[in-house]
C-alpha cells in the first residue's frame, strides 16, 4: 500500500479550520490480528488458564527468593564488620579475575510493583470473599428472588438449564453440531424464551 | 406495513465492569465513575445523566480512588500511580509514581492546593497541586499498617486516616499523629479478625464518621478523641461513606447492597440537641456497594453489580415527577456493535479485543441462526475506545488512546487480513464522540461533547456547515442514504432532521418540533444509541434504546398528545381497514431486551443483538448470603 496524504485546505468564511489527517503505512511492532477457529479458541482458553497458574507459581517463587536473599543479606551484614578488610582485599584481587565472567542484569522494577499490587488485591479478595465472609452464588440469590417475587417462578437453575456454561459450549462447538443444536432447541433455554418461540418468529408491523 | 425476519443474536458476551469508586463535581454537575478495568466514565447530571465521556481502561491500572480538583480529575490505584486525566482528549495526561506501593485513597484539601494519598507502606503522602502537574511535598509520619482511607478536615489543618483497627488524626502541617481512635472488632467469632476502616468522613465541627468491615458506622468527637455513637448497620462490611456538602447527611454503602442514610437532626421541636440519627435505607443493588456520591438532591451508588443508581431524595425534589424517578444505568450509552449490512457480519467490541461473526442465512420463514466466529483482533495493554466495520465487511477500524488502526479483510475460502495503517491521534479541542459517513461517501458528520455537529464535504475535503447547536448532547447521528438528511437524537430524547444540501432543518423536523414528542417518549430513561434505515422504504427511520426499538414512518402523522404511544398490539387486533385511522408514525416493539444493537440487513432481515441482564448477573462475583424467612 502506498502512503496517501489527505489534507484539507483552509475553509473560507468558517471559523473552525477542518482537521487534516494522514493515512500512512508505518512499520510497527504490534501484532497482526489473529484468525481463530473453534478448536483454536478452546486451545487458547486452556493455554491462558495454564499461563495464569504458571504466573502465580512464578510469583510465589519470586517471593521465596526475595525472602531468602534478604535473610542472606542480614547474615552477610552481621559478618561484614569482622571481615571488612579481608573482604575488600578479596574483592580487589577478584575484580581483575571477574572481567568478562560476570553478567549484569537489571531487575525489572515492574516485577516488584506488580507483586505488591497482587498482595493488595489478595487483601481485598480475602476480606470480601475469603473464609467467614458468608457468600452465596448468583444462582441461589436469583432463585430466592424468583420465589419471593410477585410472579413466583421456579429456581433459576431449573428454569435456565446449563446456566453459564451454555454460552461457553456454544463458542467451542463445531459448526455442524451448532447447526443441529440451533435447529432443534435454540429458544428452549428459559421458560420466557419458550413463550416467545410459540409466537411467530417474524415480526409484523401494523 | 412491514414484515421482518429477525436474527435474534444473544452471543455477544458483553460484561460490564464493576464500579470501584466515584466522585461528583458539584460545580460542573459531572459524575466521574471508575471501573475495575481502569475505565473512567463522565456522566452529565445536567443532561439527563448522559454518559458523555469514556476514557478506556488499561491492564493493571486497578483504580481505587477518584478526586476532582476544580475541573481537573485525578485517580490513584493499586499500581502505585497517581493519574491526571486529559478530559478534552479523553486519555491520561500523565502518571506519577507515589513510591509508596499500592495507593488506596486520594483526597484533596478544600482549597485545591494539596493532594493526600494513602499508601500500602503506611504513609500518607502530600503532593502540591501545580498548574500542569503535581509535585511530591512530604510524608506524614509513617504508620505500621496500610492506609485504607483518608479525609481532610475542611480547614486543611488535619487529616483523618482509616487503617486496620484504628483511625489516626494527623496534623497536616507537622505530620504528627495527634490522636488515635481505636475501633472495636466484631463481636463473637470474628473477634480475632482485624477490623478495617474502609471509609472516613471529617466534618467542620471535628466530628469524624467511620465505616468499617465489622459492619459499623461510628461517630467520633475528633477533638477529644472519644466515641460518640455506634450504629451496627450490617453483618457484612460498610465499604464506603459519603457526606453531603452541607454536612447534614451521610450515606453508607454496604456489602449487602444497601445504602443507609444518617441525618443530623434534632428530636425536639426547638432544634437543639441535634444528633446523628439513622433515617433511610435504600435497597437498589444486588451486590456490594463500593462507591457513593451524595449530591444536593440525590444519593448516587454503584458497586459490584455494575449498575449506576441515582436515587433522588424525595424531600429535595418534587414528588411524582420525572425528577424524582429512580434511575438505573446498566448499559453503556454508545453502541458496542457494528453491523456490515451487505455482508451479514457483526463486530463486537470488548475492552481488550474485537470479535467478528458471520450471521447465518435463512431458509423460508425459519431463521437459521448459525452464526460462526470469523476472527478476533487482540488488543494489548491499552483498551479499545471505539470500532467500526464497513457495510461490505471489507474494512475494519478501531482506536485506542494512542492510535487508530485500519484493516482490510478479504473473504474467499479463507480470510486474509492486512493492516493498512496506523494513524496518530490528532488533538482536538473537544472530544468527538460520534462520527458517521453518508452511503455515497460524500458527507461526513461528527458530533462532540460540546453538543456541536459538524458536516464535512469529503469530495471537496472541507467543512460544509455546522448544525445549529441544541443544548442537549447528541447520542447518535446518521445520514439518510437517499435524502442525505442528517437525523440526530439527543440525550433529552429529542429528534431532529437536518438537510445537508439545504443547510436547514427539514419540514418534517419543524412539524415534529411544533407537535412535540409524547411524554412517554421523552421519559424513557435510556438513550437512543443507533439509527439505521430501510433500503426498500426511504420513509423509515429505525432506532433503538435498551428496552425497545422503533420504526418511525415519516409518511404517517405524528401521534396526538393524548394518543397511545405503544399501539402495535392494539392495531393488530383491529381489522385492516380500521388501522389507518389509529396509525401514527411511531411503531414500537418491546419484545426484545436488553438491546445492544438493532440493524437492518440488505435482505431486509432485522438483526437484534440482545444482552439480557440476567446473563450479566449470572457472571458477577458472589453476593452475600442473606437469610430470608421461609427459604
Amino acid at each position: 500500500e502506498t502512503a496517501a496524504r489527505l489534507s484539507s485546505s483552509k475553509t473560507a468564511g468558517i471559523e473552525k479550520p477542518a482537521e487534516s489527517f494522514t493515512l500512512s503505512l508505518e512499520s510497527s511492532d504490534d501484532e497482526a490480528p489473529e484468525e481463530v477457529t473453534f478448536e483454536d479458541s478452546k486451545a487458547a482458553a486452556l493455554r491462558s488458564m495454564k499461563q495464569a497458574l504458571d504466573t502465580a507459581r512464578r510469583e510465589k517463587q519470586l517471593l521465596k527468593e526475595k525472602r531468602r536473599k534478604r535473610q542472606e543479606l542480614f547474615q552477610e551484614q552481621k559478618k561484614r564488620k569482622l571481615l571488612s578488610a579481608d573482604v575488600l582485599e578479596e574483592i580487589d584481587s577478584a575484580s581483575s579475575n571477574l572481567k568478562g565472567k560476570y553478567t549484569v542484569t537489571t531487575v525489572k522494577e515492574r516485577t516488584l510493583a506488580s507483586f505488591q499490587q497482587q498482595v493488595a488485591e489478595e487483601f481485598i479478595r480475602s476480606r470480601l470473599y475469603g473464609p467467614g465472609t458468608c457468600r452465596t452464588t448468583n444462582n441461589e440469590m436469583l432463585s430466592l428472588q424468583n420465589k419471593k417475587g410477585w410472579n413466583k417462578s421456579a429456581a433459576v437453575q431449573f428454569v435456565k438449564k446449563d446456566w453459564g456454561t451454555f454460552r461457553t459450549s456454544l463458542r467451542l462447538m463445531t459448526r455442524g453440531s451448532l447447526l443441529q443444536l440451533l435447529q432443534s432447541s435454540w429458544c428452549n433455554v428459559s421458560s420466557k424464551d419458550k413463550k416467545l418461540k410459540k409466537e411467530k418468529k417474524d415480526f409484523i408491523f401494523s | 406495513m412491514g414484515e421482518f425476519k429477525v436474527h435474534r443474536v444473544r452471543f455477544f458476551d458483553y460484561m460490564p465492569s464493576a464500579i470501584r469508586t466515584m466522585a461528583f463535581n458539584s460545580q460542573t454537575e459531572r459524575l466521574a465513575v471508575a471501573r475495575a478495568d481502569g475505565a473512567v466514565e463522565i456522566f452529565n447530571f445536567n443532561d439527563n445523566f448522559f454518559q458523555e465521556k469514556v476514557i478506556p481502561g488499561q491492564d493493571g491500572r486497578a483504580t481505587e480512588a477518584l478526586c476532582w480538583v476544580g475541573h481537573r480529575l485525578f485517580s490513584a490505584g493499586l499500581n502505585g500511580e497517581i493519574t491526571e486525566y486529559d478530559l478534552e482528549n479523553l486519555r491520561p495526561q500523565y502518571t506519577v509514581d507515589a513510591y509508596g506501593g499500592p495507593i488506596w485513597t486520594i483526597s484533596s484539601n478544600s482549597q485545591g492546593t494539596q493532594l493526600a494519598v494513602g499508601c500500602e507502606d503506611g504513609t500518607v503522602k502530600i503532593f502540591a497541586i501545580l498548574e500542569e502537574r503535581i509535585q511530591f511535598q512530604r510524608n506524614l509520619n509513617r504508620h505500621k499498617g496500610r492506609i485504607i482511607s483518608l479525609c481532610w478536615h475542611p480547614s486543611s489543618a488535619q487529616i483523618a486516616a482509616g487503617m486496620t483497627d484504628m483511625i489516626k488524626i494527623f496534623d497536616a502541617e507537622t505530620g504528627h499523629a495527634t490522636r488515635r481512635l481505636l475501633v472495636d472488632r466484631a463481636m463473637g467469632a470474628s473477634k480475632n479478625k482485624e477490623v478495617v476502616v474502609w471509609s472516613v468522613g471529617y466534618l467542620s465541627d471535628h466530628t469524624i464518621i467511620s465505616g468499617d468491615s465489622a459492619g459499623k458506622v461510628q461517630i467520633w468527637n475528633g477533638l477529644t478523641g472519644t466515641l460518640v455513637r455506634t450504629y451496627l448497620v450490617t453483618k457484612w462490611d460498610v465499604l464506603v461513606l459519603s457526606v453531603s456538602k452541607d454536612e447534614s447527611s451521610v450515606i453508607a454503602g454496604t456489602s449487602e447492597g444497601t445504602v443507609i442514610q444518617f441525618q443530623f437532626i434534632s428530636s425536639t421541636v426547638d432544634q437543639h440537641d441535634k444528633e446523628w440519627v439513622r433515617t433511610r435505607t435504600f435497597r437498589n443493588h444486588s451486590h456490594d456497594v463500593s462507591a457513593l456520591a451524595h449530591t444536593d438532591t440525590a444519593v448516587v451508588s454503584g458497586g459490584m453489580d455494575t449498575q449506576l443508581v441515582v436515587r433522588p431524595l424525595l424531600d429535595k425534589v418534587e414528588k411524582n415527577t420525572q425528577e424524582s424517578a429512580l434511575r438505573k444505568i446498566a448499559f453503556p450509552h454508545r453502541s458496542l456493535v457494528g453491523c456490515a449490512k451487505k455482508a451479514g457480519l457483526l463486530l463486537f467490541q470488548f475492552p481488550d479485543r474485537l470479535e467478528l461473526w458471520k450471521l447465518g442465512e435463512s431458509e423460508g420463514h425459519v431463521c437459521l441462526m448459525y452464526p460462526y466466529f470469523v476472527c478476533r483482533f487482540l488488543q494489548g495493554e491499552d483498551h479499545i475506545c471505539c470500532s467500526a466495520l464497513s457495510a461490505c465487511g471489507g474494512w475494519l477500524a478501531y482506536s485506542t488512546v494512542s492510535s487508530v488502526r485500519l484493516y482490510r479483510i478479504q473473504y474467499n475460502n479463507t480470510i486474509s487480513i492486512n493492516k493498512v495503517g496506523t494513524l496518530a491521534r490528532a488533538c482536538s479541542r473537544q472530544p468527538v464522540h460520534l462520527l458517521c459517513a453518508s452511503d455515497d461517501g460524500k458527507w461526513l458528520a461528527t458530533a462532540n461533547t460540546d453538543c456541536e455537529i459538524h458536516i464535512y464535504n469529503l469530495h471537496k475535503m472541507k467543512l460544509h456547515c455546522m448544525v445549529p447547536v441544541y443544548n442537549s448532547c447528541p447520542t447518535t447521528i446518521a445520514i439518510h442514504p437517499v435524502t442525505n438528511n442528517l437525523i440526530s437524537v439527543h440525550a433529552d430524547q429529542q429528534i431532529f432532521e437536518f438537510s445537508l444540501v439545504q443547510k436547514e432543518y427539514t419540514q418534517w423536523s419543524r412539524r415534529l418540533q411544533a407537535q412535540g414528542l409524547l411524554s412517554l417518549w421523552l421519559e424513557r430513561d435510556t438513550p437512543i444509541t443507533h439509527i439505521t434505515f430501510n433500503p426498500k422504504n426511504p420513509d423509515h427511520i429505525i432506532l433503538h434504546d435498551t428496552y425497545m426499538f422503533c420504526i418511525i414512518d415519516q409518511s404517517l402523522p405524528f401521534p396526538e398528545l393524548n394518543a397511545v404511544l405503544w399501539n402495535q398490539m392494539t392495531l393488530k387486533s383491529l381489522p385492516v381497514s380500521q388501522r389507518i385511522g389509529q396509525s401514527h408514525a411511531f411503531k414500537i416493539c418491546k419484545s426484545f431486551q436488553h438491546l445492544m444493537c438493532v440493524s437492518l440487513l440488505e435482505d431486509l432481515s432485522l438483526v437484534v443483538v440482545e444482552r439480557p441482564l440476567l446473563d450479566i448477573m449470572s457472571q458477577l462475583p458472589a453476593p452475600v448470603r442473606q437469610k430470608k424467612f421461609a427459604t
